[in-house]
């Protein structure tokens, strides 16, 4: 496809059917006890009425957005030769009334060569990060009538979305060095902080005050008045923005 | 006859003192600058929840603690604390025997005496005297398969009370012990063949950080020569600040067919010591 197209033309979608299943996501938010998978779902049936299984349409889609949002939904056109070497990409991020109410693709170049049509949309993000998004790589002979999509999208939520339901980003933690290493002790709560890379500070305090750490340690059969319970360090950490 | 073993030989009714975090106290803090250097965190710094229960080799006779039965007949000691004196009684499993219409345990005798009978006065020294000598089990008018020595009853040695003097409890309350080099000291019983069960278990408590829903349990048995050194693996899944129990078992057991029905016989006695376990330890500076 050319970098030049002298011809444009909107197409009309006689049919968007985006289709969803959450109901797999709702049984497995219930048997993790997942509150915010819960949040998620209510926010995605708010917006969009997407309520277990079924299909949704772009006036659907968009149908409650009516300003940018970087949270919103979102739609992706990108027609180009089979190569590549040009494209032409229509974003529909926000509402746009052809295209919500008409199912209209505005200013799509007219097409004589074979073309290539990669097609993305996704819903609403929620503020857990849920969302549900379609993908679908169109190959399409020229001057062909492209009347309708239908496509099966897939829940997308972000890495560790379950396990983090208790995870936090700051907080205070004991750590030891380590093999030259920061490490936090080994019993620490799973689920205490999302993974990841933490600055800290250091927090001056005893950590823990107890009579029965002021005694010799046992071993090699004797108390050893000499040694003494390795308090590990207490610090607060700072999620770093990577 | 299982709920019972577990008490004898896992878990002993550990009683975890639940106001041990109460004399824990912090003080005021201070922060300081943000350092230069970084923590990494991924799922794999985190501990998880252990249900471990291990035989470290083989256990010997003890083995047959676990072997299924009908009854469970013996005579137990232990100390009702570290600074108690030795108990001992004898029992019989399920307890609702003693009252079958049989009357089948009220039968049994214990060195001749009919110690499950309603006439025997319960909690007399009788019992703990058993423990050191040989004891017989007899089962009168009733047809043993499996017999003693010269057609008698059945005969099992109770070793003499056992009693852990390290580690010892301090003037601090629990011993705190090294992972390493854990040295294990006891009265040692020279007619005890049996060798000693040592059981190390954690119920997910620690006294820094938060607790577990863990079940720990290491077992091993070791000749009775008054000591062992318990290897690093006897403390597996078991981390820093643990709150851990010790248990020192040995005894004689013996399964047996009586009127058709498997009796375990046993003659056991148990110490239990409660420590905290440490990873970490430091030289006080100066010292």
């Amino acid at each position: 496809m050319s970098s030049v197209y002298t011809e444009k033309q909107n197409i009309t979608l006689e049919r968007v059917s985006l289709g969803y299943d959450l109901s797999a996501f709702s049984m497995y938010c219930r048997t993790q006890g997942n509150l915010h998978g819960y949040a998620a779902l209510n926010q995605l049936s708010g917006f969009h009425g997407m309520d277990g299984r079924g299909f949704v349409d772009f006036s659907a889609l968009f149908g409650q957005f009516n300003s940018a949002s970087a949270n919103g939904p979102g739609a992706l056109f990108v027609f180009c030769e089979p190569t590549c070497k040009g494209e032409i990409v229509l974003v529909y991020d926000k509402f746009d009334s052809d295209l919500c109410l008409n199912n209209t693709l505005k200013n799509v170049p007219v097409i004589t060569k074979p073309y290539v049509l990669d097609f993305s949309a996704h819903t609403m993000t929620t503020a857990e990060g849920v969302s549900v998004k379609w993908i679908k790589h169109y190959s399409l002979p020229p001057n062909c009538f492209l009347s309708e999509l239908v496509e099966t999208g897939e829940l997308d939520y972000p890495d560790g979305f379950f396990a983090s339901t208790t995870k936090s980003e700051e907080g205070e933690v004991a750590v030891r060095v380590i093999d030259g290493h920061y490490s936090i002790v080994e019993n620490t709560l799973s689920g205490a902080f999302l993974p990841g890379t933490y600055g800290f500070r250091s927090v001056t305090r005893t950590p823990l005050h107890s009579d029965i750490f002021d005694q010799g340690v046992c071993f090699g059969g004797q108390v050893n008045p000499n040694y003494r319970w390795a308090a590990p360090e207490i610090v607060k950490l700072i999620k770093k923005n990577n | 006859m299982n709920i019972f073993r577990r008490t004898l030989l896992l878990s002993f009714v550990l009683i975890l003192v639940s106001c041990v975090e109460s004399g824990l106290k912090t003080e005021v803090e201070q922060e300081d600058n943000v350092t230069d250097t970084v923590i990494t965190i991924t799922e794999d710094s985190y501990m998880a929840d252990n249900t471990i229960t291990k035989a470290h080799g083989n256990l010997g006779k003890y083995d047959s603690f676990f072997d299924k039965s009908d009854f469970t007949i013996g005579i137990s000691s232990f100390r009702i604390n570290r600074f108690g004196e030795n108990r001992a009684f004898a029992f019989c499993s399920p307890n609702g025997m003693k009252h079958s219409d049989s009357g089948l345990a009220e039968s049994i005798l214990i060195n001749g005496r009919a110690v499950f009978s309603m006439g025997t006065k319960a909690g007399d020294e009788s019992v703990l005297e058993m423990f050191g000598r040989n004891v017989s089990f007899d089962f009168p008018g009733m047809e043993l398969v499996t017999k003693g020595p010269n057609g008698s009853g059945i005969q099992l040695y109770a070793p003499r009370a056992v009693e852990i003097s390290f580690p010892a409890v301090q003037s601090k309350g629990y011993p705190v012990c090294f992972h390493k080099n854990f040295v294990v000291r006891w009265n040692k019983d020279v007619e005890n063949e049996n060798g000693v069960l040592v059981i190390i278990k954690w119920s997910g408590t620690v006294l820094f950080g938060k607790d577990y829903a863990s079940s720990v349990v290491h077992s091993k048995q070791v000749p009775d020569t008054g000591t062992a050194n318990l290897e690093e693996a006897m403390f597996e899944g078991i981390p820093d600040t643990a709150l851990c129990s010790l248990y020192l078992l040995r005894g004689d057991i013996q399964n047996v067919e009586v009127a058709q029905m498997n009796y375990q016989l046993l003659a056991e006695t148990h110490d239990e010591l409660d420590f905290v376990l440490v990873r970490n330890i430091a030289k006080i500076s100066g010292r």
